[in-house]
């Protein structure tokens, strides 16, 4: 039986009295793609806050190759082998392409752009860039550290389908080389179309968690995104379109 | 002068201690109006209610009537220009330019009060009565308890305006969102002037009522913004009562300081009492406040986030610090005497920007101490060349080191401390150490300037006043020294935008949440950035020491660390080419030399002028002069291509 990476048991999460994670029990496998999917307000991206450092754990153990991560600070964490992508990409407007990249401790011997198709893009400066091609850089800034474990948070977001399908490629690709994926997304085909293993999230506790096809028609995922649907979650204001994605 | 210290004394002394509380706290709640409506920390509130006073001094004493209500209109007139000239339009700027603007402001009032009153002291005149009260069998002056009063009642009445009507509702909701209020139907234009003019009529008010219970001149009335801001911080910006009940103890903590330091155990240097221990209260009471306390404040205030100014990569930098050189020993070997020193003070002062392009440009934090830290290399070097008699190149050396540790001081709250916060406790700090450590007789040199022994190189003296290879003086040799530790300085800036580390530094400018997630390490970076600020600021202070032969206290001062952060912000604080900018435009460089020579404007007028010229640049050129003239050139060269194709 192989060891897991990441190893959550019981994570719990507070801000103040509201509860953002609830007793989250999580595994991840060297070499798998994870995907985490769940209404908006379901903690998706506590989560990855929560195993990068950037949001305090209340309670819970947290393990990466049996080390305590809950020990370290974010810093600590990436150099230990978690990278991460942003919601909102977070690129360092006043650097070109190539120096957002070198900014990355512990560098790669093949360039992160050559990897991506991006290296012509090397001396742009990303305020220069499409949608489509800032979202590579981010990617290539995390994979530029030779991370074990890549947390990416909504990277479909604002895609187009092609830039989408080019996503799900390069993920593969990255998770054929050994790197452990864990995609947060509300792309539906593209999540479950590309990852091993499905989680699914709602107010802040794993209801679902298993293959796509198990999960695509799991009855208590479509209540989730039905639940949001019908506007009783009031921290879901858009999670309707969601829903229609998921029933799609 | 020893007193006795019973409780009368100490009773006498908080009572006294009211007046100059009072005056700090109708200060700083106006600083928290401002704060609350336009997101501007007022740095400029002393110097504003400084102008207020001198004019109601001098109507009183020429006896013009109703001299206290023409102050009054002068207050709410000041209050309401600076809101529409200089924060109307940075409005959607970011808070480093409307800090360097108000920075601006306080340079150019406070130009304009030594320009029409001269840097002395002035009487003020009474406006409260004079007499005493009996009070627990000690005789208090009446004004105090009045000030006192008169504040309380005035917080008071702010307080219920925020909280009761509908003004002050529409005010907290542009606080919270700009868009709100619009969409509220209110304008937030005429919200804003309303509490410009609220905030300025209330420090000027109590500026003419409290200047004759301190002293009225420039500098000390400018720099009360010290413990203003203090008590504004502490109060977290928002509060008025934490606000005003710092300002009181620190108002009593100063005055029983006084009493303090006419006891014969007082620490006494050279026969008088130990010099800055008022000043270092402020900034104790803010950095052990800041440290504990951390990121618990506003958010407002610690995320100075973009848009800062653009520090692109430098181009052909090889080749343009050659060009330079070259222009440079030519200049010095062809130009008069007179046109030579501006060229050396424009290079020292380049030196000084070049600091600044690190520690704010590169990194992001805002320090207002750059002159504390070039003070500390230029006493350095006094005394271990003066006192301990050693030889070159040993004094520099160790000056520069000094330099290096204060800046690394300093960069021990900037870890926990950010944005705005900082550039506040920087300020104090750079007081404190002014007057703490260089107007020490003893660790500084008093009010006298300490002497600098020359550079001396196999038996020959390179000093500015020496005469060089049989050329008059300002000797060209030194200011070819200057020149080499210019391009010295010019290649470290140049090469640390080019390596990892100053792209590191950036990204944590940028967020460092995101440099902390791609493994940098946030603290060390920063700890590097005022490590290698401290290094170039202490190679100025050093140069400093060489061009006047000597240090002084007043050279090394906190309003002149704001006009230099001014003039790196103008010349453009992320590009080597802004410090070389900044440098041709500091005081008694080659630009205001220019002035003074070529249109007969006398010297006095340089101040004006450098203030005007910051507040006018942050609003038409945030990213400094240098960037937009490099932008200039490029779109024009792209129109010429664009017309050769066509």
């Amino acid at each position: 039986m192989t060891v897991p990476l990441l190893r959550a048991e019981a994570l719990s999460l507070y801000y103040g009295g509201v509860c953002a994670l609830r007793r989250i029990d999580v595994e991840i496998m060297p070499g798998e793609l994870v995907g985490v999917i769940g209404p908006n307000g379901a903690g998706k991206s506590t989560l990855l806050d929560a195993i990068t450092g950037f949001a305090p754990l209340t309670d819970g153990s947290l393990t990466f190759e049996g080390r305590d991560l809950r020990r370290h600070g974010p810093t600590q964490r990436a150099r230990m082998g978690v990278a991460r992508t942003w919601q909102t990409l977070q690129l360092f407007e006043d650097l070109t392409v190539a120096e957002n990249v070198r900014t990355a401790v512990g560098r790669h011997s093949v360039s992160p752009l050559v990897r991506l198709g991006i290296d012509r893009l090397a001396e742009r400066m990303p305020g220069e860039l499409s949608h489509g091609q800032r979202v590579l850089v981010g990617v290539a800034r995390a994979l530029a550290g030779s991370p074990k474990l890549l947390l990416m948070d909504e990277p479909a977001a604002g895609l187009d389908g092609h830039e989408r399908a080019l996503l799900g490629e390069i993920l593969r690709d990255v998770v054929a080389s050994g790197t452990s994926v864990v995609l947060v997304d509300h792309d539906m085909p593209l999540v479950l179309g590309i990852c091993d293993r499905v989680c699914v999230l709602d107010f802040g506790e794993v209801i679902t968690d298993g293959p796509p096809h198990a999960v695509r028609h799991d009855p208590a995922v479509i209540a989730a995104y039905l639940g949001a649907d019908e506007g009783e979650d009031s921290e879901s204001p858009d999670g309707s379109g969601i829903g229609k994605e998921a029933v799609r | 002068m020893t007193s006795s210290l019973g409780p009368e004394q100490v009773l006498a002394f908080v009572a006294l201690g009211l007046g100059y509380g009072a005056l700090i706290a109708g200060l700083a709640t106006g600083l928290v109006v401002t704060y609350r409506s336009s997101g501007v920390i007022n740095v400029a509130a002393g110097a504003t209610a400084a102008l207020v006073a001198y004019v109601y001094s001098e109507l009183r004493t020429t006896g013009v009537p109703f001299a206290l209500v023409i102050g009054l209109v002068v207050a709410a007139v000041l209050g309401a220009l600076q809101y529409l000239l200089v924060y109307r339009p940075l409005a959607k700027a970011g808070p480093l330019a409307k800090l360097v603007a108000s920075s601006g402001v306080l340079l150019t009032a406070q130009a304009v009060i030594v320009l029409r009153w001269g840097a002395d002291p002035v009487a003020a005149p009474a406006i409260l009565p004079q007499e005493t009260v009996d009070l627990l069998g000690v005789s208090i002056p009446q004004d105090r308890l009045l000030l006192a009063g008169l504040v309380i009642v005035a917080t008071a009445l702010l307080w219920a305006l925020y909280r009761h009507t509908r003004f002050g509702i529409a005010t907290r909701a542009t606080a919270d969102s700009a868009k709100g209020s619009v969409l509220l139907g209110l304008s937030t234009g005429r919200l804003e002037v309303a509490n410009w003019v609220i905030a300025s009529v209330l420090g000027g008010l109590f500026g003419m009522l409290a200047a004759p219970t301190t002293q009225l001149q420039p500098t000390t009335f400018t720099l009360l913004v010290v413990p203003v801001l203090t008590a504004a911080l502490l109060g977290g910006f928002s509060s008025f009562g934490v606000t005003v009940a710092t300002a009181f103890g620190l108002g009593v903590v100063n005055s029983l300081i006084a009493l303090l330091q006419g006891q014969s155990w007082f620490p006494q240097v050279e026969g008088t009492p130990l010099p800055g221990v008022t000043e270092l209260v402020p900034f104790l009471v803010l950095a052990v406040t800041l440290y504990l306390r951390g990121r618990a404040l506003p958010d407002r205030l610690t995320a100075v986030a973009p848009p800062m100014p653009r520090a692109p990569r430098p181009r052909r930098a090889g080749p343009a610090m050659a060009v330079g050189a070259v222009v440079a020993v030519a200049a010095l070997a062809g130009l008069p005497f007179d046109w030579r020193q501006a060229l050396v003070n424009s290079m020292l002062g380049a030196v000084l920007c070049l600091s600044v392009v690190v520690t704010t440009g590169f990194v992001g934090q805002i320090s207002f101490a750059q002159m504390a830290v070039a003070g500390a290399a230029g006493y350095v070097m006094a005394t271990v060349g003066g006192d301990l008699g050693l030889p070159f190149p040993l004094p520099p050396l160790a000056g520069i080191a000094a330099a290096v540790l204060t800046s690394l001081l300093f960069s021990v709250p900037a870890r926990r401390v950010r944005g705005l916060q900082l550039a506040v406790l920087t300020l104090a700090g750079g007081v404190a150490a002014q007057r703490f450590w260089f107007g020490n007789p003893q660790w500084g040199s008093g009010l006298r300037p300490a002497n600098v022994a020359p550079i001396t190189v196999f038996g020959m003296e390179i000093s500015p006043s020496r005469s060089f290879w049989g050329t008059e003086p300002p000797s060209q040799g030194f200011g070819l020294v200057v020149l080499a530790a210019l391009l010295g300085c010019v290649f470290l800036v140049a090469w640390l935008r080019r390596s990892d580390l100053g792209a590191r530094m950036l990204a944590v400018r940028s967020s460092e949440a995101a440099a902390a997630a791609t493994g940098v390490n946030v603290g060390a970076v920063k700890t590097l950035a005022f490590a290698i600020g401290g290094l170039l600021a202490g190679v100025a202070g050093v140069l400093y020491g060489y061009t006047f032969t000597g240090v002084s206290a007043d050279r090394f001062g906190p309003l002149t660390s704001i006009a230099f952060f001014g003039v790196a912000v103008l010349g453009g604080v992320g590009t080597v080419g802004g410090a070389l900018v900044g440098g041709l435009l500091v005081a008694q460089g080659l630009l205001f030399h220019a002035v003074t020579t070529w249109f007969g404007i006398p010297p006095d007028y340089q101040p004006l002028f450098a203030g005007l010229a910051v507040v006018l640049t942050v609003i038409g050129s945030p990213d400094g002069v240098a960037v937009s003239v490099a932008d200039a050139a490029r779109s024009l060269r792209v129109r010429r291509l664009a017309l050769g194709e066509s």
